[in-house]
């Protein structure tokens, strides 16, 4: 009971005090019941019946009324009453209180007894702790501690820790209790990122979780022992079992093509197996790898990562190699830049390339490129196809086109317009000039890369198929609109190409091969000889008939359209030899094409006409042979064949231009018009 | 050392007639004095023209076209040797002329014969150019077989073979 007491102001010493106690408490309702009376006391005097007011406030709540008489010798209650007081949420409450009396005689007087009184606190459930700490973390149990809350009014009992696999506590969720502020939880599933949170426990009740803290549970890391590749182009991979393996059912590698494994990642998960080859990835970049064990719950944690730059086998390539610089920030996904492989069933060179950064690919100059075997003078078309390895339609900054080039003949150019379309290289024909020729496969547009890409160049190259066209004749004709004889005709195309024609004995049109390129047939000398015929005569000298240091060609042709003649004129001459012998001029009509790639035909023609016939050369220009040395040769002799003369030790290459039989009963003389080759 | 011998029944000169539409061959050569064939061409500067081949014999008393010959322009003739034909053409001319012998008094038909071989018919055979279409360019065994199809004669169009693949991934 707490008594506060005030000394009256009248003029004999009287007291009023207010006495106040609690009498109870109710903790459902947070309240304390006090009880209180307001109490006057003096020695002297008696006192008439007079009306005097009082009043009181306990804890807020205010009590007044009156007392008809009073005599308080010794003492008089003046009020006196209960109040429910309500306590704050944690249980306490102090309250003020006061009590007035106003005697109304000089006497006594009036006065104010107050003071404060604590109540005793209703004790609540303790608040949250805070989040634990994470200790020690094994496989399935993490030990943890955390901080006394607040009890409240009454002693902890005990603690609650709450588990589970996501942060709202919804899932793999569980309970432990401790007695004290640590404690090691338990019991886990390993391989999964788990959550932690504590609340306590007092004799009023359970207050509530605090926050939470976050651990990984699970196996320990394995060892990544290396990463490297094979000859196929494998990424081989190789780690350690985990010290720990308790529950392992497997590991996921996991491969990326940045250290923070945010870029290009591939997961692969495994069994039980301490080594696995990632294959199918693009060379000529580095890739990172870590290893991570498997169990029930999930991934574990990662190993330490290794890096590893990949370059993959190029395979046979058949004798192709790159051609063009390659600017420092391209990257090739193999050490040649080109990978064989196939497309469907054809064999196939890809051209696979990165950048690092910017860079400028120039056109055709970038490419692959081979040299093959040809036979000087003949006529062969370059073939290929090309089809795209992008994962999505190119962009301007990935090659996409392409064209063939063939010992210098470039071709027209083709374009890739979808992620894996095959489009074939527009055909490229050229004459070889020499015993090998170099074809070529080449970025037909300049290519500006702004920056690092995954994809510069994915293209692969197919099909490709080097031609030797079967004729004999590798130069080509144009159309005309020479009207003539069709033995004109036969003449305009022989001429053009060094080709022959005759009427045969058998009475057919045929054709011959330059009188150079044909074998020769018959040997015809001045000496016996077992291989030889002899003739009887001979014709021989200088024939300046043959002689030619000016040549004023004609080539037949038509316009763009077709319809229009259209004729091209040349003179080529020799000088020196027109100095040293005289003009010897001649006109020849040819009918050549002279269009890509042969473009250097008409001129080419006439140079070999000319080196032919510029100077005057003894020659053999007729024989002629008795028949009768040798009938079956006699009838095989043929216009055009190639001959050899002999005469003074001297062979004369030849070329029979016409023959001419005179038969009598008894004889039969051939006679040969011959053409120097 | 070369002997010469008759060449008859070496070489031959025949004449192609139809009876009943097969085909018959006359030989010529018991009434022919001599013979000349002349196949090829000319060197012509920096080429070589073709002319026209002839072959030319004479008949004795045979043959006139004057007294009922059988011979007529456009008839096909060859010349054999050993079974080969080393002329084959068509006649062009047929002439006959009959010198008196003073001694005898006597007149012998000489028929001469001029056969030609097939480029006559190529140089009377008109071609108006070549058009190529859309192409731009041909080759010459392509040009050939073009112009065969306006041949009036025949032609042995030059081979082409397929293309050879002389290197391939």
């Amino acid at each position: 009971m707490a008594s506060f007491s005030v000394q009256m102001d009248g003029v004999r010493d009287y007291t009023l005090t207010l006495n106040v106690t609690q009498v109870s408490q109710n903790a459902g309702a947070n309240t304390s019941t006090v009880s209180w009376s307001l109490v006057a006391a003096g020695t002297w005097g008696s006192f008439g019946n007079y009306s005097t007011p009082w009043s009181a406030n306990i804890g807020g709540q205010a009590y007044s009324g009156s007392i008809p008489s009073f005599n308080p010798n010794p003492s008089q209650t003046i009020a006196s009453g209960s109040t429910v007081i309500t306590h704050d949420a944690n249980g306490f409450r102090t309250i003020s209180v006061s009590g007035h009396w106003n005697s109304s005689h000089s006497n006594i007087g009036k006065g104010t007894a107050s003071g404060s009184l604590t109540l005793t606190r209703i004790p609540k459930a303790p608040l949250a702790p805070g989040a634990p700490s994470v200790g020690t973390v094994t496989p399935s149990t993490v030990a943890l501690s955390w901080s006394a809350p607040d009890n409240r009014g009454s002693a902890i009992t005990g603690y609650t820790v709450q588990y589970a696999t996501n942060s709202g506590f919804t899932t793999g969720t569980g309970t432990q209790n401790f007695s004290g502020t640590s404690g090691t939880v338990t019991g886990l599933n390993p391989g999964q990122q788990h959550w932690f949170r504590v609340r306590a426990t007092n004799g009023v009740g359970t207050g509530p979780y605090g926050a939470s803290s976050t651990t990984f549970v699970g196996l320990p890391a394995p060892t990544f022992d290396s990463l490297g590749q094979d000859g196929d182009g494998g990424l081989v991979a190789a780690w350690s079992a985990p010290s720990v393996a308790t529950g392992l059912t497997g590991y996921r590698l996991q491969v990326a093509t940045d250290a923070a494994f945010a870029t290009n990642v591939v997961n692969v998960d495994l069994g039980n197996v301490l080594t696995h080859t990632v294959t199918d990835l693009a060379g000529g970049r580095i890739y990172y790898a870590r290893v991570a064990a498997r169990t029930s719950g999930g991934v574990n944690a990662y190993s330490s990562s290794r890096s590893h730059m990949l370059v993959l086998s190029a395979g046979n390539l058949d004798g192709w190699t790159r051609v063009g610089m390659k600017p420092e920030d391209i990257s090739y996904y193999t050490a040649e830049g080109i990978r064989r492989g196939t497309v469907g069933t054809s064999q196939a060179l890809y051209l696979e390339s990165l950048a690092t950064g910017a860079a400028t690919l120039d056109a055709d100059t970038f490419g692959i490129q081979r040299t093959v075997a040809v036979t000087n003078g003949k006529a062969y078309r370059l073939k290929a196809s090309i089809t795209g390895a992008y994962p999505s339609d190119p962009t301007s900054t990935q090659g996409k086109t392409y064209r063939l080039v063939a010992d210098s003949e470039v071709g027209d150019t083709a374009e890739l317009t979808t992620a894996t379309e095959t489009v074939d290289l527009p055909e490229v024909e050229f004459v070889a000039s020499g015993s090998t020729a170099t074809i070529q496969v080449l970025l037909a547009e300049e290519l500006e890369v702004l920056g690092a890409q995954s994809e510069v160049e994915k293209v692969a190259i197919h099909s490709i198929e080097l031609l030797e066209l079967a004729t004999d004749f590798p130069t080509r004709l144009r159309g005309t609109v020479y009207e003539s004889s069709l033995s004109n005709h036969f003449d305009l195309a022989c001429n053009s190409v060094g080709a022959s024609w005759y009427v045969a004995k058998d009475g057919v049109t045929r054709f011959r091969l330059p009188g150079a390129a044909l074998p020769v047939s018959a040997v015809f000398s001045d000496e016996a000889a077992p291989e030889a015929v002899s003739y009887v005569d001979i014709t021989a000298g200088f024939d300046t008939r043959s002689t030619v240091n000016r040549i004023e060609a004609t080539n037949y042709g038509v316009n763009e359209t077709g319809d229009l003649e259209q004729n091209d004129e040349l003179v080529v001459e020799d000088l020196d030899s027109q100095n040293a012998y005289g003009v010897y001029r001649s006109t020849v009509a040819l009918n050549l094409y002279d269009g890509a790639p042969y473009t250097d035909s008409f001129t080419n023609r006439l140079d070999e006409m000319l080196e032919a016939h510029k100077e005057p050369r003894p020659i053999v220009s007729v024989i002629r042979w008795n028949a009768q040395e040798d009938l079956e040769m006699a009838a095989a002799l043929e216009v055009g064949q190639r001959i050899m003369v002999r005469y003074r030790d001297a062979d004369y290459d030849c070329q029979i231009v016409s023959i001419q039989h005179d038969i009598t009963p008894t004889r039969w003389m051939v006679g040969l018009n011959l053409l120097q080759l | 050392m070369i002997i010469e011998r008759p060449l008859y029944g070496h070489v031959s000169i025949q004449r192609q007639r139809f009876e009943d539409e097969e085909e018959v061959w006359d030989d010529l050569l018991a009434d022919a004095t001599g013979l000349t064939i002349r196949r090829g061409g000319a060197r012509s500067g920096l080429g070589v023209k073709t002319d026209v081949g002839l072959a030319t014999f004479r008949l004795l008393d045979a043959e006139d076209p004057m007294d009922e010959g059988t011979l007529a322009p456009g008839q096909t003739v060859r010349i054999l040797c050993e079974s080969e034909p080393i002329f084959i053409g068509r006649i062009a001319h047929l002439n006959s002329h009959y010198p008196m012998n003073k001694q005898t008094g006597q007149s012998r038909a000489f028929v001469e014969v001029t056969v030609a071989d097939a480029v006559q018919i190529h140089g009377s055979t008109m071609r108006y150019g070549v058009d190529l279409g859309d192409d731009t360019d041909e080759t010459f065994e392509e040009r050939i077989e073009r112009l065969e199809l306006s041949a009036n004669a025949p032609v042995e169009v030059p081979e082409v073979g397929a293309p050879i693949v002389r290197y391939a991934l």
